[in-house]
């Protein structure tokens, strides 16, 4: 489907018109739909029957690209894409729709120097979505570095290594010195042109930033005001500690060798992070919370083709699971998205708190995750992203019928995309969440 | 006493100034080595003393780099010690920038002629060893700072870096902080502040190698070898926490300690020996650690252990260890028999040194110890007397550097500090 662009002022009208024609057909207020919705995806987590399966999308490229606008609009254009989000939810009226999760204004990751991040509009071209570029961030001598002291590590080897206009701060003074000695004696570093620079980097980063985040935080609040409820990004204590040494610091292949030639090493700094993140968690306040606070966990490593069974059992599950019962304990809903396939590792599941998570699929079979999670764990997925592109609207349809017969049965299921729809056609998406208004009663 | 206007001249000799500096630094090497060299070496310090003595105010340390330089010169020059021992201060207008809590110095948050005082505090909490402990920087970044620095206050502010960690998001979230007036403020001060250190820094840097060409070396080349127990007692929890520390929470006391032995041996930088200075002498000011403070017991709990592995990690790198034992150590002199011969030059401000000479003569190098009060209510043949009695005791047979029991000579009487210095010329020689 190709659309003209058009501007953040038309898209509101037509979103506003929209929401009136659903309000005549429907006969229900904005926070009726929006009630009627969140309880469905309630009773789904909860393990209780729904009126029937909910349906769940993602906003992210693919609102974009229905909306007529490129993937770059999500770093450069928030306003519009915000109405792109909206249109994409009044248009095809899931039970609930992703935002965005983890952008940030291109003209900050510009003026930064983003090194971990290729994102359209910026170092990609406007129609290619982001990329993450591992790498070795942190070298596979500097565990003790990183364990004894994190935020020494972060400001003067990470930073500078992930951001290009950070580079200065690796000729910093270590941090620590200074309680003790004092700033006297380091202070003049501070004076050299390079920090001058990135001290005026820093500012107009946080400026582009800040605009972008004005526009971008509001859209939980406009989507509940049309009916919708939101999910949150990263909320909660984080994902795997495993993922994160391995996304954001050793790789890919520095975390899978250091399994075998520094595992003590990979499990203590499982644990620091694991601990930084708890001692930051903030709990979710009841009096402020709409809805089940979802907490979207992506898990990256932790699937067949990258570790084996003992393995996971060793490095990846003991700080996942603690992660995810702190993230419940302090009253979220985590959300974990099982990339790849988790097939012969769902027993594991059985150990988080019953009714309390959502345990989203990728490629893992359905039949079989309910049949060892069912009446635990609330189910979520999968209809591949390779139908919902090439396939036909039947197809899709067919698909989701026998998904729904296969894990819908007595609740605890919620319908979604196995992964990315971002070159998904909007017709087959469409039959995806018409699939449980036909067949999820 | 003389005034500032008198021109600079190197003494009257017929050695040239690298003979000089030669002769003296083989006086003092000998002594480090226990043997006896021509005569007792004796070494001169004083910041405070060098203004005074040029007429100048005690704050010229802190506010006139060029002039306070100018006179620790003079001074030197003027009473010809063996060895110089600078304590160059810190730049008044940084400090003035930054809103330093931690110190008071002349001319800034005190008058003019006042030495500087240190201002102890529970600067961390007993509550936050923890924090201390699993993330140093971030405390230093986020708590203490902001407390030491009336500038830093917006560091508090600051989600922890650590959530900077993983990707750019935690970054870009924290970026709208960097543009709010707190923070240009902060950004502003720290460069005024850097640029007023590095005018200091620059005076400072060249004044070794100035009296090197003058024919005097340096009594000391680095920091290093001081005890950790001190680190948290004078800057993180001040005394009185750190004493009960000892009673309330002792193990993270010590694990405190162990992690700031770590983070300093990690850092340790060798001794460069391709540059002036033979040997490699490395001061360090212990605190906590004599009679007055804590008891024999609680030293070799608290204090000891840390203290040796640190002097021991000094002396890894190259130098000869130079702590100043502050205050009395006369009951505790047996632990420092652990440390490797020859390697520590045993500096005492009120140690008996009858005691000190009987139980480490034979494997240290003593330093010290004329009284600075009889150096200012004192006569100059009193100190005479005074120390010709020290060298007769502390340095027979060699092993001895004469020296005030403090550098802290700022009110002694110029002929007293001739008269020590002159001592050795008299009573010194082997």
């Amino acid at each position: 489907m190709t659309t003209v662009a058009k501007s953040p002022d038309q898209l509101r009208e037509e979103n506003e018109r929209r929401l009136r024609e659903i309000v005549e057909k429907t006969g229900k207020t904005p926070a009726e739909l929006y009630a009627e919705r969140e309880t469905r995806i309630r009773d789904a987590i909860e393990l209780r029957q729904p009126d029937r399966a909910p349906v769940i999308m993602a906003g992210s490229y693919f609102a974009a690209r229905y909306a007529g606008l490129t993937a770059s609009s999500v770093y450069y254009d928030p306003a519009a894409y915000k109405e792109a989000v909206k249109k994409t939810a009044l248009d095809f009226e899931p039970d609930l729709i992703r935002g965005a999760a983890g952008a940030s204004a291109g003209s900050a990751l510009a003026i930064l120097d983003a090194k971990q991040t290729a994102w359209p509009g910026g170092t990609l071209p406007p129609d290619v979505t982001h990329q993450f570029i591992e790498g070795e961030y942190m070298k596979g001598d500097e565990y003790d570095l990183f364990l004894a002291d994190p935020t020494d590590f972060t400001l003067r080897y990470y930073l500078p290594r992930t951001l290009g206009a950070a580079a200065p701060l690796a000729q910093l003074p270590p941090v620590m010195g200074m309680a003790g000695y004092g700033l006297t004696g380091i202070i003049e570093v501070f004076l050299r042109p390079e920090f001058r620079e990135m001290g005026e980097k820093l500012v107009a980063a946080a400026r582009e930033q800040e605009k972008w985040r004005q526009v971008m935080s509001t859209l939980e609040e406009e989507m509940a005001a049309i009916g919708f409820p939101q999910l949150l990004g990263g909320a909660g204590v984080g994902g795997s500690p495993f993922d994160a040494i391995s996304d954001f610091y050793r790789g890919m292949r520095g975390s899978m060798l250091d399994m075998y030639r520094r595992p003590e090493k990979l499990l203590a700094a499982c644990d620091k992070i694991l601990e930084m993140r708890l001692a930051r968690g903030v709990p979710v306040d009841p009096t402020k919370a709409r809805g089940p606070q979802l907490a979207f966990m992506p898990l990256h490593r932790g699937a067949e083709s990258f570790m084996s069974k003992s393995q996971f059992e060793k490095f990846y599950w003991p700080s996942l699971k603690r992660t995810i019962v702190a993230a419940t304990d302090l009253g979220y809903v985590a959300m974990p998205f099982f990339e790849g396939h988790f097939g012969d590792r769902l027993e594991y599941l059985l150990e988080l708190p019953k009714g309390k998570v959502v345990c989203h699929f990728e490629h893992t079979d359905m039949a079989r995750a309910k049949a060892v999670l069912g009446g635990h764990l609330c189910i979520m997925g999968n209809v591949p992203s390779s139908i919902l592109q090439i396939g036909s609207p039947q197809e899709v349809e067919e698909y989701c019928k026998k998904l729904i017969e296969a894990c819908g049965e007595g609740g605890g299921f919620i319908l979604t995309h196995g992964s990315s729809i971002d070159e998904a056609k909007p017709a087959n998406v469409k039959a995806m969440v018409d699939s449980v208004k036909k067949y999820g009663w | 006493m003389t005034t500032r206007s008198r021109p600079l001249e190197a003494p009257q000799t017929d050695k040239s100034p690298d003979e000089l500096y030669q002769e003296r630094e083989a006086r003092i090497r000998a002594a480090v080595q226990l043997e006896a060299p021509d005569r007792v070496p004796v070494v001169l310090g004083g910041t405070y003393f060098a203004a005074k003595y040029s007429g100048l105010p005690f704050s010229t340390a802190y506010y006139d780099a060029i002039a306070w330089k100018e006179a620790f010169k003079r001074m030197i020059l003027d009473f010809e010690p063996d060895a110089f021992s600078s304590g160059m201060a810190a730049s008044g207008p940084a400090m003035d920038a930054l809103g330093a809590q931690q110190t008071r110095w002349p001319g800034g948050t005190l008058p003019p002629d006042v030495g500087h005082q240190f201002v102890e505090g529970e600067y961390m909490k007993a509550e936050e060893y923890d924090d201390f402990l699993s993330d140093p920087s971030d405390f230093a970044l986020r708590v203490y700072l902001p407390r030491t620095y009336e500038a830093l206050k917006p560091l508090s502010q600051l989600p922890s870096p650590r959530s900077w960690l993983g990707g750019i998001g935690g970054f870009t979230a924290t970026t709208p902080l960097f543009a709010t007036p707190d923070f240009q403020r902060l950004f502003e001060t720290l460069a005024k502040a850097g640029k007023e250190e590095e005018k200091v820094r620059r005076v400072a840097f060249t004044l070794a190698d100035e009296l090197a060409a003058l024919g005097f070396p340096s009594a000391n080349h680095g920091m290093g070898g001081g005890a950790p127990f001190d680190v948290i007692s004078d800057n993180l929890r001040g005394m009185r926490g750190s004493m009960l520390d000892m009673y309330r929470r002792p193990e993270k006391l010590l694990a405190a300690c162990d992690k700031i032995l770590e983070w300093r041996s990690a850092r340790a930088v060798p001794a460069d020996l391709a540059r002036r200075g033979n040997p490699k002498i490395a001061m360090s000011a212990l605190h906590r650690g004599s009679e007055g403070f804590m008891s024999r017991k609680q030293f070799e709990t608290f204090y000891w252990p840390g203290l040796k592995r640190s002097i021991l990690a000094t002396i890894d790198l190259g130098y000869i260890a130079n702590p100043f034992f502050e205050g009395r150590w006369d009951d505790r002199l047996e632990y420092l028999l652990e440390i490797p011969k020859g390697k520590m030059i045993c500096r005492f401000s009120e140690t008996d040194m009858a005691k000190a000479k009987a139980v480490l003569g034979d494997h240290f190098c003593l330093m010290g110890n004329v009284p600075i009060a009889l150096l200012q209510i004192g006569s100059p043949a009193e100190v005479e007397e005074y120390c010709r009695d020290l060298i007769a005791v502390a340095g027979k047979g060699g092993g001895f550097i004469l020296r005030s029991s403090s550098d802290s000579i700022d009110e002694a009487k110029p002929e007293n500090v001739k008269a020590l210095v002159d001592s050795v010329k008299k009573h010194g020689w082997y």
